[in-house]
């Protein structure tokens, strides 16, 4: 019972790494299997190659995601601290501002386009093209979660600092 | 416009704004700020860049290299190393360099190969009486030879980038990369009898047969890959498919040492690796696709071309841009930035676009070890505790080594087209 319910407290907590570790595990399988049809069965499908392909589009951008919050996109830290400690501050809002302007955009317009191809169907697996372009949207709203609760994060430090 | 986009990029870089999304914002400002540009063409530009078979090699390569740095393949390969150059002045370092070749044809990140066998090798060089520092620099630097050995995640970009067949890429790596790995051993050698390093007893035949035996099944791993794709049985794509599937079953039920539970933890980390580069491509294209509304590459190499008409100087060039930007920028960042504008150059100067991708990868190697952001010579120093201070002089002959060795590779063709033109008869 206990594994279980420590099971449902992680899925519940960190959705975005469930979905990209189980997207890399698919993605393998998938991959493999179409090795597999074609060398074993003689009979390659379709499919595979397609799902693949749709399946990395969503672990890329989800994944980048993760890397975000994660910090793990590299930047250049070394002009940053030339500037007194309120500068730094007013920069790194400022900047954050920028971005989260910019990710807004793309999630909006992702949107637009993934309703824009619903009638489109992939050629393989017919399936309507709005799910691979939904990767674009959604994850860049993940993305944009993250970087408002940053900012967020930034306003409460300055907020608890003054005296 | 093509100077703001590229002041806005500067500035945000020099802020603290991630790479890829300073790349996106600086490109979307722009476009905004012409005002003929549609902006539903960003999530478009993102897709399409990211929807291809090629660069799912990407998240696999990166998966099947935790598997093995996980799995204790790492020890391994640099006891095999050991008993095969052990007895010679100055073994140890030896063992970085050859083993880190072995790790590297399986795994296709340097910064992964670096991080296994260093967390091997350098432990047991301090034990022995090598200096902190000089085991530092070393395994930095063999993290940036193993750059040219197949197969390479960075090498699977250019190849997706410059249209041209991963395997001849992958094919093409192999003489400059043991190029080198022989300047490194060279430098090693007189420097390890300079210093009097301790020699070791020479390796019976039977314990080279056992650590032979130990490796095998990892040593097998670049015979499927390399054998497979070479031997048109895989594209690259599904020879790293099938690695990881191999090398997860070699390390969780052959060596025992990859636990079921450490797998989720992979899966994620792998996501997040794979997600780093996706970003960078994805709105890498954006800002390729604002840079062709201005026609820039295109009046860049009309630029260049009156400048000199020489292949020669154009080489130069690219070399010095590379070795400059790798200081400052993240290998694979630099790669998906600057290729899309130097390849029309290429072209128009009449450049194999193989051994410009070598050259270009070679550079990038050197570019992982320069400091201050070098990732391999990240994970070395994190490794040995060593500051980066430190590390820097007994690395700088080392990168001389390594400049020395690319200035070859530039200006010769051949080293990276022999293996490819054997194998693809092109």
């Amino acid at each position: 019972m206990k594994p279980l319910f420590e099971l449902l407290k992680s899925l519940y907590r960190k959705p975005v790494e469930w979905v990209c570790g189980l997207l890399m595990a698919a993605i393998t399988g998938v991959v493999f299997l179409q090795v597999i049809s074609r060398y074993v069965f003689h009979h390659p499908f379709d499919w595979p190659e397609e799902l693949a392909r749709f399946l990395f589009v969503w672990v890329a951008l989800l994944g980048a995601a993760l890397a975000l919050r994660r910090g793990a996109h590299f930047s250049i830290e070394a002009l940053v601290h030339r500037v007194s400690k309120r500068g730094q501050w007013i920069i790194a809002l400022l900047i954050h501002l920028v971005l989260a302007l910019f990710i807004l955009t793309v999630t909006i317009k992702g949107f637009a386009l993934a309703l824009r191809v619903r009638e489109q169907l992939s050629p393989g697996m017919e399936i309507p093209m709005t799910f691979p372009y939904l990767a674009v949207p959604i994850s860049f709203a993940v993305m944009l979660k993250y970087i408002l609760t940053d900012i967020v994060k930034l306003i409460r430090e300055e907020r608890d600092s003054k005296p | 416009m093509i100077l703001l986009l590229f002041i806005l990029i500067g500035l945000l870089i020099a802020f603290n704004a991630p790479i890829s999304l300073a790349l996106g914002t600086a490109s979307v400002i722009t476009a905004y700020l012409k005002g003929n540009l549609p902006l539903i063409f960003i999530p478009q530009k993102i897709f399409t860049s990211l929807d291809s078979f090629p660069l799912l090699a990407i998240p696999l390569f990166v998966l099947a290299g935790s598997f093995l740095e996980t799995g204790g393949v790492g020890m391994r390969l640099v006891n095999l190393a050991n008993v095969l150059v052990r007895h010679i002045r100055g073994g140890l370092g030896f063992v970085v360099i050859v083993s880190t070749i072995f790790f590297s044809e399986i795994s296709g990140s340097s910064a992964a190969d670096a991080a296994a066998i260093g967390s091997v090798t350098i432990p047991a060089m301090i034990r022995l009486g090598y200096q902190a520092a000089f085991a530092t620099a070393i395994v930095a630097a063999s993290g940036g030879m193993a750059a040219l050995i197949p197969p390479s995640i960075i090498g699977v970009i250019y190849g997706w980038q410059a249209n041209v067949s991963v395997g001849a890429i992958f094919a093409g790596g192999f003489v400059p990369g043991f190029l080198m790995g022989g300047g490194l051993c060279v430098y090693t050698y007189f420097y390890a009898r300079k210093m009097n390093f301790p020699v070791e007893k020479k390796a019976s035949l039977g314990e080279v047969w056992i650590a032979f035996r130990e490796s095998l099944p990892a040593l097998m791993m670049p015979v499927i890959i390399l054998g497979g794709i070479f031997a048109g049985i895989f594209t690259a794509t599904e020879a790293a498919a099938v690695a990881v599937v191999y090398g997860f079953i070699v390390a969780v039920f052959y060596y025992k040492e990859l636990k079921l539970r450490d797998i989720p933890k992979i899966l994620v980390d792998s996501a997040v690796t794979t997600g780093f580069v996706g970003l960078l491509l994805g709105l890498a294209s954006v800002f390729g696709w604002v840079l062709t509304t201005e026609q820039a590459p295109a009046r860049l190499a009309n630029l260049i071309l009156s400048l000199s008409g020489s292949q020669w100087v154009f080489l130069l060039l690219v070399n010095i841009l590379f070795l400059i930007g790798g200081c400052f920028l993240n290998a694979t960042a630099l790669l998906i930035i600057l290729v899309p504008i130097l390849l029309p150059m290429a072209e128009r100067f009449g450049v194999d676009l193989v051994h410009f991708g070598i050259m270009i990868i070679a550079n990038l190697g050197v570019g992982y070890v320069t400091p201050p952001v070098g990732i391999c010579l990240y994970v070395a120093c994190g490794i040995s505790k060593q500051p980066l201070s430190e590390v820097i002089k007994p690395l700088l002959p080392y990168l001389v080594v390594m400049v020395f060795m690319l200035i070859f590779v530039t200006y010769i063709p051949w080293l990276s087209l022999v293996v490819p033109s054997l194998l693809y008869g092109k």
